[in-house]
């Protein structure tokens, strides 16, 4: 098993060293790359590097991480499996590059695929377990939908201009109903990048694939859907509509995907819920530039992409930290369930740091990375507030308030996954028994978290160097007071960082000497020391799902106690909670269309008898309507 | 600097002025004005209890929640005077260093595994989140009243005498923000300090387990916290033109009457119930939301 | 089963019928299947040849009257439990079954009642066999014994599911110190009356007055009427005190700091009028069997009504500020809300019934001394919840106040006899009753005598005893956040219901 991913590895490593070469001149000498292989272009322009060197470093960091993880992989794995899970591996690293790289609609369509396939072949890394293989199945289900959507618009485009390159798919657009040609394409994109209301695979995928190919999911893979509505986006020369649209749906998305968060229990899906959530202020954000471009506000433009460029490489690492993280939890502990968590940060300090860590980068709190990359965003929600049309800067305050209250959901969501799950005490054996696994599983971690806490305190820096990006998305140079600012909130992070640092050391000093006690915690004189005192993953989101009643689905099976039931006998209390979208909608919808093809199957009585007056039945219509002169 | 200065003077008697008013209306003398810095100054000599169930997070919350307060009040300007670190869009820092304060201190309570602790933070990151919609629409409608984005340009152009268009809208903002800042520092009509019980209180319970040096820290913080809010206030008074020292005299009236006024609400009426809460806070966002029209018709970008 | 009409009561042990176990509870059944009007006084075990002898004292409010019955249980005989069908029961079952063993075959309820280590069982406190929600996604809140306020120890055990509490179980009996057993040790009139005011602190006078009721008819002696005159003046003023105290509590509870203040000192003048009357600011040694240590004289008399004028002014002031207050009136109005049915059915007592339209009232329905010719009218209320709780206390301070003046009017149209001498050695094989309408609801004694005259078993019920459990059901799908009004607006009695 592990031989083989180590090969996965080394191969990911060739790719990856082998394109980011390029990607890194194009960054440097703003000159597009371009390569004919057969009689197909492909181009990389300085966004497509962008995204080059996000995939190859999500998928580098996988793959590092891969390799340790799957060798303390508890179940056995045929030769086969092994095989077929580094090659699927290689494969959506591959198909990743191939999808920013790809110039016309065939191509894309190609990638596409093959990234479909290649991730749902690794999701169904653990088959035997039911859940892992519903999970599997549902999500190359609705990434079929999808990719059909890419195949409506190559209908469209090449029967009208004979081509699908997508400068055709420009001038198709310049000359017809944009939105014919955009629709389909945006619901394939919106598929993949999670967007409320496609949202439901996302969680249930994300929680049953192992935690490498989780990382490189929530991390990289869709934010190629994000990839795919800025650049066709950009293609169809976006209107203020457009933007508002894709700004709605994104607000939508991340105040959706931050409140049902907080109302999981299984760590990975709370961790895909938040990722939901990011795909949400990045996919506003792209509004917000959108919109700005619209008015013609260049400087509220800017601020929004390096937002986006921002948040994207943001969450690549910290996502990456994060679902490793609960990776390692899940190998220590046999468990994804918060309530079965609880005391890991004694048993397993090393990989509960880096959670902790993980989690303030994630909430955006001042010192970590999410704080700069949602900085800009801010910056373009704010600016535009202030601009001259009402309803624009109605557009402002949604998305400012949207920001914050992302913001604030997030502290709840990550104090839980957290407190819930790695402080306190344990809520069951499991985490007692647990251990951290090998240093090599974290060193992936800590190189992402290095990275993060590079962007952490020098923002400008990484704006600096990916201008030609920003310029290539916005064709506009950046403000030079943007970049100050931007400055100075790295050093102030720095600063933040190194007070805390100091005022930790003076307080190390002032205690030196004085006595420190150890002692239960406070439990009003009735010390019992039992885990059942604290609280649980289910009654700390109690509150907030009650407020947010109206966009959570959580059911309770709870048998009440009767107001005339003086002494209640033991019984048991239990939450489920479910996608809002999924249970109401999907669910519903696909049974319905499941109980039509039922009933259609009556006629399949296998009586050739009645096969033959289907025929004749058929025939006679054809005739009377003929003679009708319908037909 | 000079608000610095200003906010670490006002935390030396902030409580002590709203305990006293709290004990005068009470019909008792109280206890003295600085009793409170008397409580830290024993506090930072003593040694510490510390539950056998917490960890790191538990010990390092109340330094970095304190330094996250610290640099929060080194983006208030004093009038026209700058700021210690004053940036474009410091607006969002500030209110995400006091978002960064709380998720450090949710963490701590949790880190002690004890029921009251966690009732505290569950509640904390509820009301908190809650009542940042409010701050920001309110500051986004200043901004767009003034032109500008930082704390410090923000006060050099905008006080209640600049103008007669804007004191309507500087009240209203006074008053959103004041009562940010009560629930922020955990006051009544959300939270109330003085009941002690563990089932019914917010920031209280959730340091339930801290003790001596850090226990002291936290008091320092929330102390600052009040401070910072009550320069805020102050800065909507401090008029340009004034020399420096009838500026230091209204900045301290300023904060003498805020304490007072949060001694007299205390006083006169009960707490809310808890289920209320979030309907309050959410109150508190449609103020903002009305200030921020006020804003668009004034500035002449809503006709009506 | 053998019914009197009077109370205080004295009765021979023989007369009080035996009955085979299955025939006494299908009386006790039968009694309390007629309704609200009748509940469990008592049940009294004594030691028999080869078992207990329970003794059975049941109230009935409509005809004034008290009935006893009594049946023998062998020791390892379990028999069944009445709790099922009345859950009144269940205290006093738990109380038989954790002093002496009793068994019982279905007791849906079985659990310590008030020693920190089962003293019968011996289970250790922690092993206290709590209600549990299982499934792992619920969690308990556990307060107490050592509390925030300075209240007595005592422990609440919440299943709450978030902010919701599920249930609430209350374990009690950190504050147990064999008061019944030191009463019946004693041996003279002094310690006996001594122990009897320090069963609960704050009914000294409720307690006091029943214990001296129950040795004055064991020993048949009859109090003056300016002594009973005295009493109801006594136990009105350590009512209102207590009542103001406790709206004061209520207010600090939802953080109203003006009541707290103000309540906090409007209680001061109350209970300073004791200190003037008898020397202690909660009426200990005023009330001895027989007479009053302290007679309340034209000139205490002229005291007590400038004080009660004073008071009435600021209470009137103050409560109608509380209660036009929204703020205040929000956090009370609709808060552990106990229902009419679910009060009758846990049989509550004293002012937790009448807060629910439940008029359980001993002035009323079984009047004793002065109380006779008085014709009390009870204060009730309908809505169960802790506004109804406070009003009531509000509204019976009013009603205090006048029943005080009346009194006060006609003490000084009366003149004193000599208080008779009571013996040391009482009626030999008697089993005397007596209760008082304390603040809380009807505080029961009764006392068993030897065929020497001497007390063999002393019996005491506070009021908390019943209403303990109405505070659970109060709690019940409630905010956790609600439980300190919740439990200040019942303001139960910790050492009262331990011993």
């Amino acid at each position: 098993m592990r031989l083989t991913f180590m090969v996965a590895c080394v191969v990911s490593l060739v790719i990856a060293f082998v394109t980011s070469i390029p990607a890194v001149t194009v960054l440097v000498t703003g000159m597009a790359w371009s390569a004919d292989i057969g009689s197909v272009t492909y181009v990389a322009d300085s966004f497509s590097a962008f995204m080059v060197l996000v995939i190859n470093t999500g998928s580098v960091l996988a793959a590092l991480y891969g390799v340790r993880y799957l060798a303390d992989d508890p179940d056995g794995r045929s030769l086969t499996e092994s095989i077929l899970h580094g090659t699927s591996f290689v494969a959506l690293h591959a198909a990743m590059i191939g999808v920013v790289i790809s110039s016309d609609l065939y191509s894309l369509f190609y990638f596409w695929e093959a990234m479909s396939i290649s991730s749902f072949l690794l999701v169904l890394f653990d088959a035997r377990q039911t859940k892992a293989r519903t999970a599997a199945i549902r999500y190359i289900l609705q990434m079929h939908i999808g990719a059909v959507g890419i195949l409506v618009a190559i209908g469209f485009v090449s029967s009208a201009m004979g081509g699908v390159t997508y400068s055709l798919v420009h001038d198709y657009a310049a000359s017809h109903q944009t939105w014919i040609v955009l629709l389909p394409l945006a619901v394939a994109f919106a598929m993949k990048a999670g967007l409320f209301p496609l949202h439901s695979w996302l969680p249930d995928t994300h929680a049953a694939a192992p935690s490498h190919v989780s990382g490189l999911m929530s991390g990289v893979m869709i934010k190629l859907g994000a990839y795919g509505l800025i650049r066709f986006g950009l293609l169809t020369d976006p209107s203020t509509e457009l933007g508002t649209v894709l700004l709605v749906i994104g607000i939508a998305t991340a105040l959706f995907g931050i409140v049902n968060a907080i109302g999981q229990r299984d760590l990975k899906k709370l961790l895909a819920y938040s990722s939901v959530e990011n795909m949400g202020l990045i996919v506003m954000s792209v509004g917000m530039a959108f919109i700005a471009r619209g008015i013609d506000a260049p400087y509220i433009e800017i601020a929004a992409w390096s937002g986006v460029v921002l948040h994207i490489l943001h969450h690549m690492l910290i996502k990456a930290v994060l679902f490793q993280s609960a990776g390692n939890i899940l190998h220590g502990t046999h468990t994804r369930d918060l309530n079965n968590l609880g005391g890991l940060i004694h048993t397993m300090p090393g990989t509960v740091n880096l959670l902790l860590l993980g989690g303030l980068g994630i909430s955006a709190l001042p010192g970590s990375s999410g704080f700069v990359s949602e900085f800009p965003m801010y910056i373009s929600g704010i600016k535009t507030m202030m601009m001259s049309s009402t309803s624009i800067s109605m557009l402002g305050v949604f998305s400012v308030v949207t920001l914050c209250l992302a913001g604030g959901f997030a502290i709840i969501a990550f104090t839980k996954a957290i407190g819930i799950g790695a402080l306190g005490t344990a809520r069951t054996k499991a985490p007692l028994t647990a251990h951290d696994p090998h240093w090599t599983t974290r060193f992936p971690q800590w190189l992402a978290f290095g990275g993060a806490l590079f962007i952490a305190v020098a923002p400008g820096m990484f704006i600096r160097a990916l201008s030609g990006v920003l310029y290539g998305l916005s064709e506009k140079h950046i403000p030079h007071d943007l970049l100050t600012t931007l400055d100075t909130v790295g050093i102030g992070q720095a600063v933040l960082i190194i007070v805390v640092g100091i005022v930790w050391l003076l307080r190390m000093l002032a205690t030196r000497t004085k006595p420190v006690a150890e002692g239960p915690t406070w439990g009003c004189g009735f010390q019992e020391g039992d885990a059942r005192i604290q609280y649980t993953a289910t009654t700390y989101a109690d509150s907030t799902i009650e407020i947010m009643s109206p966009v959570t689905d959580v059911s309770v099976s709870y048998r009440h106690i009767d107001p005339a039931d003086m002494f209640p006998r033991t019984r048991s209390y239990h939450t489920e909670e479910k996608d809002l979208i999924a249970n109401k909608v999907f669910d519903p919808l696909a049974i319905g269309v499941e109980r039509v093809l039922r009933a259609l199957a009556v006629l399949q009585s296998g009586n050739m008898r009645s096969y033959i007056l289907y025929a004749f039945v058929f025939i006679v219509v054809v005739v009377v309507l003929t003679l009708a002169e319908v037909l | 600097m000079i608000a610095l200065v200003v906010i670490l003077v006002v935390a030396l008697f902030f409580i002590g002025i709203v305990n006293r008013t709290k004990s005068l209306l009470g019909g008792r003398v109280g206890p003295g004005l600085f009793q409170h810095v008397h409580d830290v100054v024993r506090l930072f000599r003593k040694g510490a209890v510390i539950s056998t169930t917490s960890s790191i997070v538990f010990r390092l919350a109340p330094t970095i929640s304190f330094v996250a307060i610290l640099m929060a009040c080194t983006l208030i300007p004093f009038g026209t005077q700058p700021a210690l670190l004053p940036f474009q869009y410091d607006v969002v820092a500030f209110a995400y260093l006091l978002a960064l304060s709380r998720f450090v201190m949710i963490l701590a309570a949790l880190d002690t595994g004890s029921p009251f602790e966690g009732m505290g933070a569950n509640r904390e990151g509820i009301y908190g989140m809650l009542v940042e919609p409010a701050f920001f629409v309110v500051f986004g409608s200043l901004a767009i009243l003034t032109g500008h984005t930082s704390f410090t340009e923000l006060f050099s152009t905008l006080h209640v005498g600049s103008g007669g268009v804007s004191i309507l809208i500087s009240v209203l903002a006074v008053y959103v923000i004041l009562q940010i800042a009560m629930i922020e520092s955990s006051r009544l009509p959300i939270d109330d300090p003085k009941t002690h019980l563990e089932l019914t209180m917010i920031h209280e319970v959730m340091i339930l387990d801290h003790s001596g040096f850090d226990l002291g820290l936290i008091m320092v913080s929330s102390s600052m916290k009040f401070a910072l809010f009550g320069l805020l206030l102050a800065n909507f008074h401090l008029t340009p033109s004034a020399p420096l020292w009838l500026l230091l005299i209204i900045a301290f009236g300023v904060n003498i009457v805020f304490a007072m006024t949060v001694g007299a609400i205390e006083s006169f009426r009960a707490r809310n119930r808890m289920k209320r809460n979030p309907q309050f806070i959410l109150t508190l966002t449609s103020v903002a939301v009305l200030i921020y029209f006020s804003v668009l018709i004034l500035t002449n970008k809503l006709v009506l | 089963m053998i019914t009197i009409h009077h109370l205080p009561l004295a009765v021979r042990l023989d007369e009080i019928p035996v009955v085979s176990v299955e025939e006494a509870f299908a009386c006790i059944n039968q009694y309390l299947r007629v309704g609200q009007s009748r509940h469990v006084f008592h049940m009294v075990a004594l030691p028999h040849t080869d078992g207990h002898r329970v003794i059975t004292v049941l109230a009935d409010d409509h005809t004034h009257s008290v009935s006893l019955t009594s049946c023998i249980v062998r020791t390892g005989n379990p028999v069944p439990s009445l709790t099922p069908s009345n859950a009144q029961m269940h205290i006093f079952e738990r109380d038989l079954w954790e002093r002496y063993g009793l068994e019982f075959t279905d007791h849906p309820w079985c659990k310590p009642v008030r020693f920190p280590v089962d003293s019968f069982h011996r289970k250790g406190i922690d092993d206290y066999p709590f209600f549990r929600l299982e499934g792992g996604e619920s969690h308990e809140v556990g307060v107490g014994p050592i509390h925030a306020g300075v209240i007595e120890p005592g422990h609440f055990r919440f299943q709450c599911t978030g902010e919701d509490v599920v249930h609430l179980e209350i374990k009690l009996g950190y504050q147990h110190r064999d008061v019944e057993g030191e009463l019946e040790r004693a041996r003279t009139l002094q310690r006996r009356s001594v122990l009897a005011e320090s069963i609960a602190g704050d009914t000294t006078i409720g307690h006091a007055w029943a214990h001296a009721m129950a040795i004055e008819v064991l020993t048949e002696q009859q109090c003056d009427p300016i002594t009973e005159h005295e009493r109801v003046i006594a136990l009105e003023l350590e009512r209102m005190a207590i009542h103001v105290g406790d709206l004061g509590a209520l207010s600090l509870d939802v953080a109203w700091q003006l009541g707290s203040s103000y309540f906090g000192a409007l209680r001061t003048p109350l209970i300073n009028f004791f200190q003037l009357w008898c020397g202690n600011r909660f009426g200990k040694g005023l009330i001895r069997p027989g007479r009053n240590r302290f007679p309340l004289d034209e000139e205490r008399r002229k005291a007590m009504r400038l004080m009660l004028a004073q008071f009435e002014k600021k209470f009137t002031l103050l409560a109608n500020e509380m209660f036009s207050l929204p703020s205040v009136v929000a956090r009370f109005e609709g808060t552990g809300v106990v229902t009419h049915d679910q009060v009758a059915a846990i049989g509550a007592v004293g002012m937790s019934a009448r807060m629910s339209g439940l008029g359980r009232d001993i002035r009323r329905s079984h009047p004793h001394g002065s109380y006779r010719a008085l014709d009390h009218v009870s204060v009730i209320e309908h809505g169960g919840d802790v506004l109804a709780r406070a009003a009531v206390r509000r509204r019976e301070v009013d009603a205090s106040m006048r029943r005080i003046r009346i009194v006060l009017n006609e003490l000084s149209e009366m003149s004193g006899s000599d208080a008779p001498t009571v013996p040391s050695t009482f009626t030999p094989n008697t089993l005397a009753i007596s209760a008082v309408e304390a603040w809380r609801g009807e505080v029961v004694h009764v006392a068993v005598t030897d065929q020497d005259g001497q007390i063999q078993a002393y019996r005491i019920k506070d009021p908390s005893m019943h209403n303990w459990f109405a505070l659970a059901l109060a709690v019940r799908n409630n905010e956790i956040s609600d439980f300190p009004i919740c439990n200040k607006s019942f303001d139960l009695s910790y050492c009262g219901h331990d011993l």
